[in-house]
């Protein structure tokens, strides 16, 4: 176990050591012969990375918009289209090198991949670029794989600020956040040389980078917006919640690309990432429900649904590094603690999250975090777990995320402003921001 | 405006009942029901005149959410509009008399009514428990 004075060395050392005459060619993208590829590596991840696009369209899209009230049905669903489009291309442009390249300092990566640039794929020399992290996979891959993880985390966020968001103002803020906000995270947690990968911090396939940086952006946005019209006096019916069962569905499926792939190999450490996660979001979804049929005296398909993706949250971070009795644990406390999140705590905060993406993301991320701390098996993550370095983790990125979510729709709403008029939000934003209606 | 007149609940039960009218050759425009609410009640008429119990269930439910939200409204009876209609409504039970068409005159039973009662004000009553759990919140 790592002591405090330990963590306080490794962040002096991952802040001294930024000389990049030091960076070693393990720690940076590379080009190698075809035949160092992997085709059973690589079949899995182009698999995974379907999955877990899967997960945002229509996954999320139907999730969400089923939940939102009838009138913004479309730009809910919209939102989290738009999102893959405009992330797809900043991740390519400077994303992936921002959080996947060493940089000067261990916060940031550089520009050596702008535009994909010294990718490489040469079949006629046999010669094809593949990065540190996962040597056995094209570079091409890898870069896939990860811009679907940069592409749900924002997606994630919209469902904080659902039916009141400017469409210009959203489309402005996800381009800010993915190069501001999520690369620098990313970076600091999955590439080798980031100061929290260096210090020992865990996060398998994104608790921390995804569910926690989501969750407190999306705090932050729902405050900063403010709440809706008639929030706390008249009732918000969700307009279609077989949508959300749907796009539960497709979460969960798809979850398995995101926890399983995250193995960067089509090995044991996947199966068991895979199994992890499925008897997670198991225990999740029947701990919300039984608690919530002992509360309301009903078990809900909204709940079972959250629990679920609460279970998936919480295992996300775990789901490398644990076994199964774990996993039936931190499903199961997710379940619980979500619950309170999206309850008791949503009400202590005060904030019109509309539809809980602190309360399930973020919470589930900060206990998956630090069960992950409580929980990791050295034989299985090939580190000692500390739940003091996991908490350092999941806080500094709670910090960050909202200060500096906090600055981008500052500057946005100076400039363009954040939120749709009164009388269009009582319209609707189907109609008003893109002309569109459901009869 | 289009989306203020729309009341979900209405919205709901009509839908049920284009549903279950389909079934007797009946088409009835569910969207304009939950916003007009005189085409409604010409609507709930023709229902009402149905022997399939799920319709009149419906119809009630439907006639007494409209004696909540428009108390004071009396039943519109513009006869030279209702005389086409029930000949347009003779000409249709014409067309389509070679579907199913069971007892076609018989009226519901009294003892039903009662029942219809219970359940319409036990539904109202959930369903407000509902309205009162989303209020502030989703989950």
């Amino acid at each position: 176990m790592k002591r405090p004075i330990d963590v306080l060395r490794y962040l002096f050392l991952a802040t001294v050591m930024c000389a990049p005459s030091l960076v070693l060619a393990e720690t940076a993208p590379y080009v190698t012969t075809i035949d160092k590829i992997s085709a059973g590596d690589t079949a899995w991840m182009l698999s995974s990375t379907a999955l877990v696009l899967l997960m945002t369209i229509p996954g999320l899209a139907l999730f969400y918009a089923g939940m939102v009230r009838k009138k913004n049905v479309l730009s809910t669903a919209l939102q989290s289209f738009a999102i893959c489009a405009l992330v797809t291309v900043v991740w390519v442009v400077i994303g992936y090198s921002l959080a996947f390249t060493a940089g000067s300092t261990p916060y940031l990566g550089g520009f050596s991949r702008l535009f994909l640039d010294g990718m490489v794929f040469d079949k006629v020399q046999g010669l094809i670029s593949v990065s540190h992290v996962a040597p056995t996979i094209p570079e091409s891959v890898l870069v896939m794989f990860q811009m679907t993880f940069a592409i749900i985390t924002p997606a994630l966020i919209t469902g904080a600020f659902a039916e009141r968001m400017r469409f210009s103002a959203l489309v402005v803020f996800m381009v800010l956040w993915s190069i501001f906000v999520y690369a620098p995270v990313a970076h600091w947690v999955w590439e080798p040389s980031g100061w929290l990968a260096t210090m020992g911090a865990l996060d398998f396939a994104g608790g921390t980078v995804v569910h926690i940086n989501a969750g407190a952006a999306g705090l932050v946005c729902a405050y900063m917006l403010g709440k809706r019209q008639g929030y706390g006096r008249e009732p918000f019916f969700p307009n279609n919640l077989a949508f959300t069962l749907i796009g539960a569905s497709l979460l969960w499926v798809g979850w398995f690309g995101f926890n399983a792939g995250s193995a960067l190999s089509a090995d044991g450490r996947a199966g068991l990432a895979m199994l992890v996660t499925q008897v997670a979001a198991a225990t999740g979804a029947l701990g919300w429900m039984f608690l919530e049929w002992l509360r309301r005296g009903k078990a809900s398909l909204l709940g079972a649904c959250s629990g679920a993706v609460a279970g998936l949250v919480a295992i996300t971070p775990a789901s490398g590094f644990v076994e199964v009795k774990a996993a039936l644990i931190i499903g199961l406390l997710a379940g619980i603690t979500c619950y309170w999140g999206a309850t008791g705590l949503k009400r202590i905060l005060g904030a019109d999250d509309s539809l809980d993406v602190f309360g399930i993301h973020g919470i589930g991320g900060i206990v998956g975090a630090l069960l992950t701390g409580v929980f990791a098996q050295k034989h299985l993550s090939g580190v000692d777990a500390s739940l003091s370095i996991q908490a350092i983790g999941a806080f500094s990125t709670l910090i960050y995320s909202a200060a500096a979510s906090w600055i981008i729709l500052s500057v946005i709403d100076w400039t363009i402003g954040l939120r749709v008029e009164a009388e269009h939000e009582v319209i609707g934003l189907d109609l008003t921001q893109h002309g569109e209606q459901i009869p | 405006m289009s989306d203020a007149v729309i009341n979900p609940e209405f919205f709901s039960l009509a839908s049920q009942l284009y549903v279950r009218m389909r079934r007797y050759g009946r088409v009835v425009d569910a969207v304009y029901m939950a916003k007009n609410h005189d085409y409604a009640r010409e609507i709930l008429q023709l229902a009402g005149r149905e022997a399939d119990v799920e319709i009149l269930k419906i119809v009630v439910r439907f006639e007494a959410l409209l004696a909540h939200e428009y108390p004071s409204v009396e039943e519109p009876t513009p006869t030279k509009a209702v005389e086409p209609e029930e000949q347009v409504a003779v000409e249709k039970e014409d067309i389509f008399s070679m579907t199913l068409r069971p007892f076609r005159k018989k009226q519901p039973t009294l003892p039903e009514m009662p029942i219809l009662s219970s359940v319409v004000e036990h539904t109202g009553e959930i369903e407000e428990e509902v309205a009162h759990h989303y209020v502030g919140a989703l989950r």
